[in-house]
């Protein structure tokens, strides 16, 4: 983005801000700005909770670690009679996943290896990822926003981060497969859809639930076996000789852990009308 | 036998005169019944409270959950029905009426001493009913058909039976018992065994009522007449001929064919099919007591106790009220046809003036209704109002059905036009008549597109004989010239102007004749035409067809100050055997709306009155007049539904309200639950000053009726009513 280009969104943002702010919106007894701590959990069925172990040749976690939890922050803001603009900022850690042997085909490094190579920590490799969302509450008819019924559509970009043990990476569960890195990071985005409901008590303290749905379409299309569109979705290179193709395995598991772990969520926030 | 003579002149003379100075204060004019002094106890109590007491015995009773339902319901419907203005408190009615329940229970002490209640309430309807609790309400419209004070003391006699045998829980239960065994009965049997129930109480109260007469002095016999005014109590107060000359002067003249020529006969069938009515047929209520009536001795009966005099002035009270609450109940013709009535006994009364030129507006008002009904605010259904089919009027007034029927709105327009603004020059210091015939005539302009130019300044017959002038052949000597051949076209010119002749000859071309010579006339016509020629489109018009105007729901109106009326909340429970009202919940929820709609008014900044009745003191009458008076505007503006051109009747005594205080917007909102998770929320903001809806709304929702729900509606409602586009 060039600099004449960001000058123009900021004025535009500025804008539309302006004018949203002066509209006359009635809110919730004027208060219009919402700030909110959100909570979203889903069971981990399919793939490791964050605190899974490597015990006695099994994945094992508690029933409650078994849990995916995203937490975060989110701004709404009411612009029209029924509809909130919001923006926000998710926290997901989790474990990647329960599969921990990646195909390598490394020609150079530190000799010619050609096979599977095995994460053998006792914790799964970490998926951390923030997620920057942007979206609409759209209340239902006969509500007033933020109060009611709502649907909320928004796009969400995850910045995705794995971390791993890069010690504990072996070529036949024995010898170590060296790598220089301990982490990678990634980049994706994903549509959520959220059904929900927002209560307000004592004139300020806002309490939203519902479910969300989210949909990560790289995950979807890694699922579907339609590997070239996933990679321009993952917006990799489809190289598979490369020592980083680790990192392209590792993103295809992120990729479908957010889709596992987004799919389906229990939404729970508490926040408080700011103005 | 001189002294006797001399005593029979004085007293002759005297009573004379009393019936003269009865009469005087109908002469000029009537000032509406207004509530005085202080307000009765039972108008300070809480339902309850009073269900809490009125319930502790219950404990053991075998039907008490029949009987706390009852009595709780019971209580309530009380309260609300003291509380909405329409019962007179102090006022000559009730304190008439309770002069005569005295003169029953002096003489029959076991009814009770002080243990009734006796109020007049502003009801059209020729009824009377009574509440265990010894309350009874006599309708105003009872009181105008009364012959006599016997037939008002066997009504109340009636009631009293009801109360002391404590008719309407024992009814209640045994409906009760019907409902509940649905499996026994179907719909049809239930409804026919409650009604034979009811008619057995019925003849119980005709039949004991009667004794208590027995006990007093009023006479046996008139008590009879009491079921003529029941079985003709659909029928007007009196039945004089509707003369059309009413409407018309020297110039205005309504066709004959527009006057029914022989009215439908009153039909005296008094056995009629009473299989599904409360009450037996009046043939039944008349045996029940005729033989009973035959054996009690005339001697010393007599039609009047109290004093015939006040009788018949309370008598004439309640028929100068009924014109203004026929106004009221939207029922236009029956108050023009009472204020006909009226009006030959005191041709200079400007109140039944005013109640004729109101009737006759509204009528041709609503005539008009469809037209222009895009723009303006529905308040919940477009309660259209049209003239009675007058094939199904019996008696007289049938003729006035027949008349308004058959008018347009035009031609309705004259008339009225007519009728007001003589009135209004008779009495030039009224405003009413005054605002009503500026109205007129810019209804007139605007809506009917009548001008100046529209209406003859001559009459037919001065017209025809200056067109006879004009046919005259001229003199000899142009005689001579070449005669002009007569064209095609100036034939078919010829054929025209005659036919627009014919069509020019519609009564009302020529209704102003003698009108338009007045320049006060001329100048009020001028202003409202305001230079507009016949033809012409008004701008009034031209704004009304074609300026889009904003979704009302949005419309920010910039209203700086309102009134508040008490909500009303209402919470039910909808189960397969029916609705059951939570008295208590809805009590309760009715304060929080109560307090949420200050709350967001003060977040609002927006300055507000209430009008309230909750927790009236003794000494509250005025409030309790302001809220009479509201609430009266409110249910006739009601009854007007869509079309706000119909003038309101309650308009004099708002402009008063408006003053004191300070607005003419007032708010009124409420909350209609069922089952607790169903909510109607109604908001509605009237101008008092036009009777325009400024904003309505109704929102129905599936959610608990929560504090954030109804903070959320009300200061939304609110918001629209303060903000500025």
């Amino acid at each position: 983005m060039t600099n004449c280009m960001k000058r123009q969104v900021t004025v535009f943002i500025f804008f539309i801000i302006a004018t949203l702010a002066t509209a006359q919106i009635p809110g919730y007894r004027g208060c219009r700005l919402t700030i909110a701590y959100n909570a979203d959990l889903s069971p981990a069925i399919l793939s490791p909770g964050v605190n899974t172990k490597f015990e006695n040749n099994n994945w094992s976690h508690d029933a409650v670690e078994a849990i995916n939890f995203s937490h975060g922050l989110e701004l709404d803001y009411v612009i029209k009679r029924r509809t909130s603009l919001c923006l926000g900022v998710q926290f997901v850690k989790t474990g990647l996943s329960y599969s921990n042997d990646y195909h390598v085909n490394d020609y150079n490094y530190p000799y010619n290896y050609y096979g599977t190579v095995y994460y053998s920590a006792n914790q799964p490799v970490i998926l951390k990822s923030t997620n920057v969302s942007v979206g609409f509450k759209f209340f239902k008819r006969n509500y007033i926003a933020p109060f009611g019924k709502y649907r909320k559509l928004d796009l969400v970009i995850y910045l995705d981060k794995v971390l791993f043990d890069e010690t504990a990476f072996t070529l036949d569960q024995k010898n170590r497969f060296l790598i220089n890195e301990n982490n990678y990071s990634f980049k994706t985005f994903g549509i959520g859809y959220t059904v929900g409901k927002q209560r307000i008590y004592f004139n300020r303290l806002i309490v939203d639930t519902g479910i969300r749905f989210g949909i990560i379409p790289a995950g979807i299309f890694r699922v579907l076996e339609i590997g070239d569109i996933s990679d321009i979705l993952e917006l990799t290179s489809s190289s598979s000789y490369n020592p980083n193709d680790l990192e392209r395995q590792m993103k295809q598991q992120a990729n479908l852990r957010l889709l596992g772990s987004q799919l389906v969520n229990f939404h729970i926030g508490i926040g408080f009308l700011a103005y | 036998m001189k002294k006797a003579l001399l005593k029979f002149a004085i007293l002759g003379l005297i009573s004379c005169c009393f019936q003269q100075s009865a009469t005087a204060q109908f002469n000029s004019d009537y000032t509406p019944l207004k509530s005085s002094g202080t307000l009765p106890e039972v108008f300070l109590r809480s339902p309850r409270i009073e269900s809490e007491a009125d319930t502790k015995g219950l404990a053991g009773d075998e039907n008490a959950v029949e009987k706390k339902e009852f009595i709780t319901g019971n209580n309530y419907f009380i309260n609300r029905l003291l509380l909405s203005g329409e019962v007179l408190v102090n006022d000559p009615l009730t304190k008439y009426v309770n002069k005569v329940a005295a003169k029953l229970i002096e003489k029959n002490p076991k009814l009770g001493t002080g243990s009734f209640q006796i109020f007049v309430t502003k009801s059209p309807e020729v009824n009377a009913y009574a509440f265990d609790k010894g309350y009874i309400f006599i309708n105003i419209g009872l009181l105008a058909q009364l012959e006599n004070e016997a037939q008002l003391a066997y009504i109340l006699s009636h009631e009293l039976i009801h109360i002391n045998k404590k008719h309407s829980v024992t009814e209640y239960i045994e409906n009760k018992k019907y409902q509940n065994s649905y499996d026994q009965y179907d719909a049809e049997e239930q409804t026919l065994a409650r009604y034979r129930f009811s008619k057995e109480q019925e003849r119980d109260a005709d039949v004991e009522g009667l004794d208590i007469i027995k006990n007093t002095n009023y006479s046996a016999k008139a008590v009879m007449g009491a079921f003529d005014v029941m079985q003709y109590s659909y029928l007007p107060f009196e039945l004089p001929e509707f003369k059309k000359s009413f409407l018309e002067d020297d110039y205005l003249k309504i066709p004959d064919t527009l006057n029914l020529k022989k009215t439908s006969a009153i039909k005296t069938n008094d056995d009629y099919d009473d299989s599904k009515s409360s009450h037996p047929n009046i043939r039944k209520r008349r045996l029940s007591i005729e033989d009973d009536v035959k054996e009690i001795a005339e001697t010393g009966r007599k039609r009047y106790l109290v004093s015939e005099d006040e009788f018949k002035t309370i008598r004439e009270i309640s028929r100068f009220e009924l014109c203004r609450i026929y106004l009221l109940k939207r029922d236009y013709i029956n108050a023009i046809y009472a204020g006909y009535i009226l009006l030959q006994k005191y041709p200079d009364n400007v109140y039944l003036k005013k109640i004729v030129g109101k009737g006759l507006y509204n009528v041709m008002a609503s005539k008009e209704t469809s037209s222009g009904s895009s723009t303006k605010i529905s308040i919940g259904s477009n309660v259209s109002y049209s003239v009675d089919n007058y094939d199904k009027i019996e008696g007289a007034s049938q003729r006035l059905y027949y008349l308004f029927d058959q008018l347009s709105s035009k031609e309705l327009n004259v008339i009225a036009l007519s009728y007001v603004y003589k009135a209004s020059q008779k009495y030039p210091s009224d405003n009413v008549l005054s605002d009503l015939t500026d109205s007129l005539f810019s209804y007139l302009v605007n809506t009917n597109k009548l001008y100046p130019d529209s209406f003859s300044k001559k009459t037919l017959k001065e017209l025809t004989d200056t067109t006879a002038k004009k046919v005259v052949p001229e003199p000899a000597e142009e005689a001579t010239e070449e005669p002009v051949e007569e064209s095609k076209y100036t034939q078919i010119k010829k054929i025209i102007s005659d036919t627009k002749f014919q069509d020019d000859a519609e009564f009302i071309t020529y209704a102003f004749v003698g009108l338009m010579k007045e320049d006060d006339f001329m100048k009020r016509f001028k202003k409202a035409t305001n230079g507009k020629k016949y033809g012409s489109e008004d701008e009034y018009v031209q704004s009304k067809n074609h300026k889009k105007k904003a979704d009302p729901k949005d419309e920010l109106l910039g209203i700086e100050k309102i009134i508040f009326i008490d909500p009303f909340y209402q919470r039910t429970k909808e189960t397969a055997k029916g609705v059951k009202v939570k008295y208590e919940e809805s009590e309760d929820q009715k304060i929080k709306l109560a307090d949420i709609q200050k709350k967001c008014a003060d977040k609002l900044h927006l300055n507000y009155e209430s009008v309230s009745n909750s927790n009236l003191t003794a000494n509250d009458i005025e409030r309790y007049n302001e809220c009479g008076v509201i609430n009266e505007w409110i249910a006739e503006r009601f009854k007007h539904g869509s079309n706000d051109d119909e003038v309101m009747e309650c308009s004099e005594g708002i402009k008063e309200l408006i003053k004191k205080k300070g607005t003419k917007y007032v708010a009124m909102n409420g909350v209609y639950n069922v089952n607790k998770n169903q909510n109607a929320y109604l908001f509605i903001l009237f101008n008092l000053e036009t009777g325009k809806t400024m904003r309505f709304e109704l929102v129905i929702t599936r959610a608990k009726d929560s504090n954030d729900l109804l903070n959320s509606y009300v200061y939304n409602s609110l918001f629209h009513v303060v903000k500025k586009d």
